[in-house]
């Protein structure tokens, strides 16, 4: 057996396909989103991405597949290959599902399913002040605040059924942001933002004042941090500073995003697509030998 | 020209005696009249020059007196601000007009003067006024009459001699001499008569007391010249830009800081440029290396009258990215008209390094297996790669295989300003059964060196 592996590499060539490196899509200042390349500490940041309404955004996920970004009145595909969605005023938490989305609307305590620019009423209720929620097989996690504390519980969208599993022992304050991720649980204190894996492992960086956690791509979450001057030793660069967080495991770091000139609205292509994480710019074979 | 003066001093003696019956002619203004009989000299005006004499024609009877006739004949003189004839003068009251001059060439000047019967000879010299001239490090007077200081360093004083001459051939009374204006002042007394063909030499200071431009006047008899000059602070002290770590490398972000050696003699502010020159041959450029709160290669900086500190955009820090090529930046303070003294820049070199390595990836497929390396090759030269295949049990699968993506990494390149960051999906085709294949161990190759990934498991 292993000599015909061995036979079989010997002899079928591999080809290679070089392309830029995306670390995800940042929410600029402006409302824009925008495409960040690079590496996380030495990161550009590309042209916005125009949708047809121009619309600022007010939050938005992405991952390899989808990404989705809420205006005041609509749930946008920026792609745009699929319409504009009327969604409930107000920002949206966004858990990405392949092509799907969980879609919850915090002002009017409502759930969508998010499917081809339809949006698809859920009933749930949380009991609870709604942070974040995090897509599961079968349904979503999500982690609610109440007057015991904040808590993450699973909902089955099969049969409507809500399951603890556990509390948030980190998340005490009420102005902590918490944020649901495939394998872990963002907190961002007064002064510092944390990443706790669910084997209850911690990683916290200072970091004062955040507001708001969005998800880039897969392995980046962007903070935007809103000029709390935080205590002594906070990083605190920039009254109102955006940045990025490596959640993969082992391979946590926080650095600052470039800032951005305000975006300009005329003179550019309606739409830009974004940018797809493996497009391969080039694409050329190798010869293995 | 001398039979007219003796007509018109005739008439002037001859009248006299009917106008102190009712009209008294005087000249000067209400707390220093002098009573006007025949003659009334102007004395002295400096060509180009004019000069005005209020008179006053009052009424000392004890009934009306009606002026029907205020006339003047002559050149250079001019009756002005009087009321219409007739005029009725009630006793005790007066009527009042100007007489003006004005000559412009050197000579002496003679009208006369009608009130009613009475007639006046004025009378006016006009000699060459005042030349003003400076001495360094003053220059002027400009075109537009401006004695410049030039700049003087703020709570310093610079002085300049200035010369007022008499040109002409008699003497000549300047008066006012005078310097007007915050920051000027003079020890020259207020007036002086000059001998014809004399001058007189007095000393002009400007003491700026702020970092700002000033203005002023200085009037030597009929004329009245611009004064200018510029205060400036003293440069800054030669600023000490530090960075957060000594050594750094592509792919990382710090901090810039910058201090004073001696505390700041004026609230300042400017600009810190960086600028990157890169050491890899064809890269001309990596836009990742900027001021990352901004995304630009320029920060503005404040510091404050007395501190030692400089603010960067309004913070003790500035954050800059490193980029992802082998280069060198440098970081330059510019404090504009402030001036800066010493070095004003700061150099961090990042040096050329192996392949950085971000992520490391693996995919089975059906009909292949494919690894996923993210990371940065601030050489631009990475290409050469080699792959250690191991079974399910770490068996090495024979020898490594070795490919040369170079090319791919060139044209991927070519194409690029905005750093070394890279994805390659290197894919091999399997026609076996590729489940049995375990893990992989890849290296990747660049001119500063080589890097292996751990051992990257297929799922």
């Amino acid at each position: 057996m292993k000599t015909a592996i061995l036979f079989l590499f010997a002899l079928i060539p591999g080809w290679a396909q070089v392309s830029t490196l995306t670390l995800g899509t940042m929410l600029d200042s402006s409302g824009a989103l925008r495409p960040v390349r690079g590496v996380i500490a030495s990161a550009t940041v590309g042209d916005p991405i125009l949708t047809d309404s121009n619309a600022p955004f007010l939050s938005f996920a992405c991952s390899a597949a989808l990404c989705l970004a809420k205006t005041e009145s609509a749930v946008v595909d920026p792609s745009g290959k699929s319409p504009d969605a009327p969604a409930p005023q107000g920002p949206a938490w966004i858990a990405i599902s392949g092509t799907s989305a969980f879609v919850f609307f915090p002002a009017s305590q409502q759930l969508a399913v998010w499917n081809n620019g339809q949006l698809t009423p859920i009933a749930f209720a949380s009991g609870g002040e709604v942070l974040s929620l995090r897509a599961t097989d079968g349904g979503f996690d999500y982690a609610v605040r109440r007057d015991d504390g904040v808590w993450i519980e699973r909902y089955l969208i099969g049969d409507g059924s809500s399951t603890a599993l556990g509390s948030l022992s980190d998340a005490h304050d009420p102005s902590d942001l918490v944020m649901l991720v495939s394998d872990a649980t963002l907190i961002a204190g007064q002064n510092h933002v944390s990443i706790v894996r669910a084997d209850g492992t911690k990683s916290s960086f200072l970091l004062a004042g955040a507001t708001q956690f969005l998800q880039m791509s897969g392995s980046y979450v962007e903070i935007v941090t809103g000029g709390s001057s935080g205590t002594a030793g906070a990083r605190v660069p920039n009254e109102s500073a955006m940045w990025v967080l490596r959640i993969d495991p082992g391979h946590e770091q926080l650095a600052m995003l470039p800032g951005a000139p305000p975006r300009v609205l005329r003179g550019l292509p309606r739409r830009i697509a974004l940018p797809a994480p493996r497009r391969p710019s080039v694409r050329a074979t190798g010869e293995a030998q | 020209m001398i039979g007219r003066f003796l007509k018109i001093a005739a008439i002037a003696v001859l009248s006299p005696f009917a106008l102190r019956a009712q009209l008294v002619l005087s000249a000067g203004d209400g707390s220093a009249e002098t009573v006007v009989t025949s003659v009334y000299g102007f004395g002295q005006i400096a060509a180009g020059s004019t000069k005005d004499v209020d008179f006053h024609a009052r009424n000392t009877g004890t009934s009306a007196v009606t002026v029907t006739k205020l006339a003047m004949s002559g050149i250079g003189f001019s009756i002005m601000n009087t009321a219409s004839i007739p005029y009725i003068v009630a006793p005790g009251n007066s009527l009042d007009f100007t007489m003006h001059f004005s000559g412009s060439t050197v000579g002496s000047y003679s009208a006369n003067l009608q009130v009613n019967s009475t007639i006046v000879l004025l009378l006016a010299t006009v000699v060459q006024g005042p030349a003003v001239s400076v001495a360094s490090p003053c220059t002027g007077p400009d075109a537009t009459g401006t004695i410049n200081f030039g700049r003087v360093q703020q709570t310093g004083s610079v002085s300049c001699t200035f010369t007022v001459a008499n040109t002409g051939v008699v003497a000549l009374p300047v008066s006012p001499i005078a310097v007007t204006g915050a920051g000027f002042s003079t020890t020259q007394a207020s007036a002086a008569t000059i001998p014809a063909g004399q001058n007189i030499t007095f000393t002009v200071m400007f003491s700026p007391s702020s970092a700002i431009p000033y203005s002023g006047t200085f009037t030597a008899g009929p004329d009245t010249y611009g004064l200018s000059g510029t205060g400036y602070s003293a440069p800054l002290s030669a600023p000490m830009l530090t960075f957060d770590v000594p050594v750094m490398s592509s792919g990382e972000q710090h901090t810039l800081s910058v201090n004073l050696s001696q505390p700041s003699p004026v609230a300042a502010s400017g600009n810190i440029t960086m600028t990157f020159v890169s050491s890899v041959a064809g890269i001309t450029d990596d836009s990742a290396v900027q001021f990352v709160a901004s995304g630009k290669r320029v920060v503005s900086f404040t510091v404050a009258q007395g501190a030692t500190a400089v603010m960067l955009s309004g913070f003790s820090v500035a954050t800059f990215a490193t980029g992802t090529t082998a280069g060198k930046i440098t970081f330059t303070m510019d404090a504009g008209a402030y001036g800066i003294s010493g070095n004003a820049t700061a150099s961090a070199t990042i040096s050329p390094a192996p392949v950085s390595i971000n992520t490391a990836s693996t995919t089975t497929r059906v009909n292949n297996v494919e690894v996923t390396i993210t990371g940065f090759d601030n050489t631009y030269s990475a290409g050469k790669m080699s792959f250690s295949f191991f079974d399910t049990n770490n068996n090495p699968l024979g020898a490594a295989i070795t490919s040369d993506f170079t090319s791919q990494f060139s044209s991927y390149y070519n194409a690029t300003t905005a750093g070394s960051g890279f994805l390659i999906g290197v894919t091999f085709p399997v026609t076996g059964n590729s489940a049995l294949i375990g893990g992989v161990n890849v290296t990747m190759t660049n001119a500063a060196g080589t890097v292996q990934t751990q051992r990257l498991n297929f799922p």
